[in-house]
């Protein structure tokens, strides 16, 4: 029987700025012998406009995946499970989930500081959603407003303040589910608790490991690159003789700077009851705080901003947490990398790896041989300024055959995600380094220079003119755009 | 006899407070020299404390308050208690708020006090304007009502010690206040700092004394928030950090310890160099969060010091970092200096050798050295606080910077014996920092030039000269902040009936007399108005077109120098503001139309500094909005390649993601700390 991989089939969804991928593994009579499914998610869409996608997955997949493998509890990774909730359950089998170490509920140390970054992640969402209801109110326009309400249009400073309510909120919900009717908070996404309820078989991929000759993947071999293993960094907020923080600054962030009043029953006050006074009209000071004229000196909401900090630092927490996957061709040493949302703390990490030796007398595998041995990249993090590491990634990716897709799309994306993504740098050497054969969900709106006035569209084509016929004809024949999605045939032969 | 009580008023008013933070009070090898007295003005002072200068008001809007609500007060302290008064104020301790107030108000006064004795003049926060104005309408209800935008006088900064729940602190130019945050600690060394214990930022006098400083620059000058190229939001933080580093040198049991310490060479790792102890452990830094002569090398926790790279300065925008550099090139200023007076006692020490015999040094050494550096430290503080009437009132450059340094100095101090300006062009030279213009490096060049008496002298000043003087004399024995400021914007504006004010002489200067617009560095081109430069709004009987410009912080300075010298002079600014739409791709510009969406705001303007003495201009130190007849085109397309960078060079993730640019005009731009 002819069951040796040869071949992958990446397909990615383009239902917006977010994670959907089937990877079909095909032997040479491109039968496919192995289905993963990486991720299911996007920033925000509606169940009705997401079935489509969720109804051709299932027809592709034959209603059913091997492996579905979820990188990190991000909204724009898990969010599919939720708005398809039924069909995905009464029509997709999955027959074995892949979930990152972190996600390892039995290990204790994981359950320990799962809790704790639930404390921030409900701090947060409380705090954004009391941010957003106090600018809706009159004091909040008392405190902010530099003109009067009928220059409102003119009040760049006041319109900045709302901007900045609005885009926590955006942050929040990539990170946490609304708070329920009676605002409390129930902890981790719903897609995230959905995804995780689709098959009682999981499998743990710890960082550092190689998986092989696992059932109808021969000559496949996947090394785990992530998330960092540095887990005494993550757990422990004390550090050990000033050892921790020394290694990965974006892991202990989690911990670090509690700041906001929500997290435990006990709200924490820092003076003993017997300095607190009562509100009374008789106290000068209360007076002064309390007058109108003196609105805008108040600072009944400011703190509030602290949360946009805290939003910040979960999510780049939350993305370095995504699992990474090198999926190699082992007789032709080609290798696929899908990092998740992995960003620049994670990468650097992957170099920390000691690979077990290969064979008596052979060099010890490197991160960066497999990086330079990448034919395929599922760019990270949406194209974002440090989604892709470039001294401990881009510069060590150098395969004339090297493909990228990235899933980012103008049209359903945070609106101040668009400031960050895509980074023009990062695109440019992505280009450079693809020849042009860069795979982007959208690319309406996206420009390539400074001076906004290319298109990123016309770049690329350009650059596909540029190959040689040879390289542009393979290309094109491995390659196919629908509506519902872009597909790409990785060739896995020497 | 009885004797009157004003008699009896004190003219100090003690407190006690911490010279760093509490971290230092843990430790007992800082603990004998953490717990100072400070020094304040007597004043007349409500709870609070609420003076002239400060309010301090304690509400915590972080607790929660029934249901739904947030927000308590803590009791204002009454430092008048007379048993508080008896026992210079209360004694430090990190659970008792009322210390808490007693702290800020002790470390900002302070600071305001230094200032003022630097400039020579009162300290006025910076105006407001507003659109709310006391309701004079009967048949309106409310006190307050909504009118068209006005300019107010700020009377008090208010101060709130408890007003975050994160690692932060700052001075929100829109609120003309300091926000103090407090939160739990993650510190990497756990002998340091006890973890998850409460860090109060209102505790640190670093933190204390370089927000103070930013109120205070901010009400000298308004247009240092608006960043239009990277220095000027880079200097509010050097500049304020300067002030906070020297202000540990007033404080003489604590330069004593590190003196001792040391063996008198302050180049090695000292207290007095860096800032913020407590709060830089207790994020999880390592040693304190800013020093300016080394830090702490991560690979081997080694101390070491920094070198100066002059690369730095062209590739660092983070504000916080980018200041740094000139932070490290002033104290570098302050350190060769200090080595160079303590020379000789060094020499007496080690018998000419050089070299110190293991063990302490004599306390007498200590002594002298403390005092020799006390000296030093004060006259550099001095100094950099007076160069800033020395600087161009818009688009400040660190290079332009240097240059108002060796200005102002040259102008109160006619003999450099002890070679302070060497020192600080050496210090500039070696981090890259070079002001743009000037041929050479040399004292000569950097100092602006002095007016020629056949400009400064010219006849038709004679009226310009006549409204300064009769300014100067009516400032002379006025106290009241609030007198001076009213006094002042009638001497701008006028006061509608005979008086004319300043700003309509000036403009009758420039009709009759183009020499005089350049000269002043405003634009009397006739086309002004395709510059996007407004029209003066009143008209005069030539019809005449005339441009727009505003008249600020006209001031009367009296100065005593070291040497005794006395400098009495009148300072003012005019700025020019042209509104523009900008076409990046056909480098065009056109006048924007009134409250348009993307107006770019480019100004110019000029400090003014007329000698009462002689009475005459004797500096104008320019940064025109024009070059001949039209706008500065240079300047301005640097400030749009900066202020639109689509790379958004050097803004942090906060500001990225949450819109902040840097035309946005948010105005409240000083957090400690930008890059979390």
């Amino acid at each position: 029987m002819n069951s040796k991989i040869t071949s992958c089939k990446v397909r990615m969804y383009t239902m917006g700025t977010g994670d959907c991928f089937v990877l079909s593994f095909q032997n040479s009579d491109e039968q496919t012998q192995y289905k993963l499914m990486i991720d299911c998610g996007v920033q925000q869409i509606s169940g009705k406009n997401i079935k489509k996608y969720i109804d051709d997955l299932i027809d592709h997949v034959d209603g059913e995946v091997d492996a579905l493998l979820i990188t990190h509890e991000h909204n724009d990774h898990v969010l599919g499970f939720q708005r398809a909730e039924k069909i995905i359950r009464d029509k997709l089998k999955v027959k074995e989930l892949w979930l990152p170490w972190t996600e390892d509920e039995g290990d204790a140390l994981v359950k320990d500081w799962k809790e704790r970054y639930g404390q921030k992640k409900k701090s947060l969402a409380i705090a954004s959603s009391m941010l957003k209801e106090k600018s809706e109110t009159p004091l909040f326009g008392n405190i902010y407003r530099t003109r009067s309400e009928k220059d409102e249009s003119k009040d760049v400073s006041f319109k900045t303040r709302l901007g900045i309510a609005n885009s926590l909120t955006e942050l929040s919900d990539l990170n946490t589910d609304a708070l329920g009717a009676a605002g409390e908070y129930t902890a981790g996404l719903k897609g995230m608790r959905i995804a995780k309820s689709l098959t009682d078989k999981k499998r743990i991929l710890q960082t550092g490991t190689i998986l092989e000759n696992l059932n109808g993947l021969e000559n496949i071999r996947i090394y785990i690159l992530g998330p960092p293993k540095n887990w005494d960094n993550v757990k422990d907020e004390h550090g050990k003789d000033g050892e921790t923080y020394k290694h990965n600054n974006e892991l202990n962030i989690v911990n670090g700077f509690s700041c906001l009043p929500f997290e435990s029953e006990n709200t924490e006050a820092p003076f003993a009851e017997s300095h607190i006074d009562a509100f009374r009209q008789s106290d000068k000071m209360q007076r002064e705080y309390f007058k109108e004229e003196n609105s805008f000196r108040r600072i009944d909401f400011d703190w509030l901003h602290s949360a946009a900090n805290l939003s910040l630092r979960l999510t780049r927490a939350i993305n370095n947490l995504s699992a990474v996957l090198a999926i190699e061709f082992i007789e032709s040493e080609k290798v696929m990398l899908f990092p998740g949302d992995a960003e620049i703390g994670s990468w650097k990490s992957w170099h920390e790896i000691a690979w077990k030796e290969k064979g008596e007398g052979c060099e010890p595998l490197l991160t960066k041989d497999l990086l330079n041995r990448t034919v395929f990249y599922k760019v990270a993090h949406h194209l974002s300024h440090n989604g892709t590491a470039k001294e401990q990634g881009m510069d060590h990716m150098n395969h004339k055959d090297l493909v990228a897709m990235a899933t980012l799309d103008y049209n359903v994306i945070q609106s101040n995600w668009k400031s960050t993504m895509p980074n023009r740098g990062l695109v440019k050497d992505l280009l450079n380094k693809t020849k042009g054969r860069l795979l982007i969900s959208n690319l309406e709106e996206l420009t390539y220079d400074k001076e906004e006035t290319r298109t990123l569209e016309k770049e690329i084509e350009s650059r596909i003119e540029g190959m040689s016929e040879k390289e542009r004809n393979q290309f094109i024949a491995n390659l196919e755009s629908e509506d519902l999605f872009i597909q790409f045939t990785v060739n896995g032969k020497k | 006899m009885t004797i009157s009580n004003d008699n009896l008023k004190p003219s100090f008013r003690k407190l006690k407070g911490y010279a760093f933070d509490p971290s230092l009070s843990l430790n007992n090898s800082t603990s004998i020299f953490n717990e100072v007295i400070y020094k304040v003005p007597w004043e007349d002072l409500s709870p609070g404390p609420s003076g002239q200068y400060i309010e301090v008001i304690d509400y915590d809007p972080t607790i929660p308050n029934g249901e739904k609500d947030f927000g308590r007060f803590y009791s204002p302290v009454d430092l008048n208690n007379p048993y508080i008064l008896a026992q210079d104020g209360l004694s430090p301790s990190d659970s008792n708020p009322q210390f808490h107030q007693q702290m800020v108000y002790a470390v900002a006064m302070k600071t305001i006090k230094n200032f003022e004795k630097a400039l020579g003049r009162k300290i006025i926060w910076r105006e407001r304007k507003s659109f709310m104005v006391k309701n004079d309408n009967p048949h309106e209800e409310g006190e307050y009502r909504k009118a068209s935008l006005k300019e107010c006088y700020v009377e008090k900064l208010r101060i709130y010690p408890h007003a975050l729940r994160e690692p932060n602190a700052y001075y929100s130019p829109m609120k003309r206040a300091l926000l103090f945050g407090y939160f739990r600690s993650t510190p990497t060394e756990k002998h340091v700092h006890m973890p998850n214990s409460w860090v109060f930022t209102c505790l640190s006098h670093d933190i204390i004394a370089h927000e103070v400083t930013h109120a205070i620059l901010d009400g000298l000058n308004k247009y240092y928030t608006e960043p239009t190229n990277p220095d000027v939001l880079a200097f509010h933080e050097a500049f304020a950090d300067i002030v906070a580093l020297f202000q540990h040198f007033t404080m003489p049991e604590v330069l004593k310890s590190q003196i001792a310490k040391t063996k008198g060479n302050l180049e090695n790792q000292n207290l007095l160099g860096q800032l913020a102890q407590e709060f830089g452990n207790a994020i999880g830094g390592y040693g304190s969060l800013r020093d300016a002569i080394g830090k702490v090398d991560p690979k081997d926790d080694q101390w070491k010091r920094i070198k100066p790279d002059p690369s730095e300065y062209e590739t660092i925008y983070e504000p916080h970092k980018r200041g740094a550099i000139l932070v490290a090139a002033v104290f570098d200023a302050f350190l060769s200096l200090y080595k160079h007076r303590v020379s000789d006692l060094m020499r007496i020490a080690t018998g000419g050798t050089g070299v110190l015999p293991d063990g302490e040094i004599h306390p007498d050494l200590v002594n002298r050295l403390a005092n020799e550096a006390a000296k030093t430290a004060r006259h550099m503080l001095n100094i950099c606080i007076r160069a800033i009437d020395y600087c161009p009132p818009v688009d400040i450059t660190f290079g332009e910077y240097l240059r108002a340094i060796i200005t102002a100095d040259c102008d109160l101090v006619s003999e450099d014996s002890n070679g302070y300006r060497l020192a600080f062009i050496d210090a500039f030279k070696r981090r890259g920092i070079y002001p743009t213009g000037i041929k050479t490096l040399s004292i000569d060049s950097l100092k602006y030039d002095q007016l020629e008496d056949s400009k400064s002298k010219r006849r038709e000043l004679s009226q310009l000269r006549t409204l300064l003087k009769d300014y100067s004399l009516r400032m002379k024995f006025r106290n009241e902040r609030d007198d001076i400021y009213t006094l002042t914007k009638v001497y701008i504006a006028g006061d509608g009936t005979k008086s004319k004010g300043l700003h309509r002489k000036l403009t009758q200067l420039l009709i009759k007399d183009k020499g005089f617009g350049e000269l002043m560095g405003i634009l009397t081109a006739e086309h002004f108005k395709e510059l996007g430069i407004n029209q003066a709004s009143f008209k005069y009987r030539d019809n005449v077109a005339r441009p727009s410009f505003a008249v600020t912080n006209l001031r009367e300075i009296s100065r005593v120098g070291p040497t005794g010298k006395k400098v009495n002079q009148i300072l003012f600014t005019v700025i020019q503001t042209a509104r523009l739409i900008v076409d990046p791709e056909n480098k065009t510009y056109r006048a924007a139309k009134k409250d348009e969406e993307g107006t770019m705001k480019f100004r110019g303007g000029t400090s003014m500094i007329f000698d009462l003495d002689t009475l005459s201009i004797k500096y104008t130190i320019r940064k025109s909005i024009f070059n001949g007849e039209n706008l500065d085109n240079d300047r301005l397309w640097r400030q749009y390649n900066y202020q639109y960078d689509k790379e958004m060079t050097g803004m942090t993730d906060m500001e990225k993601y949450f819109g902040l640019t840097r035309h946005a005009d948010l105005k409240e731009t000083f957090a400690l700390l930008h890059n979390h």
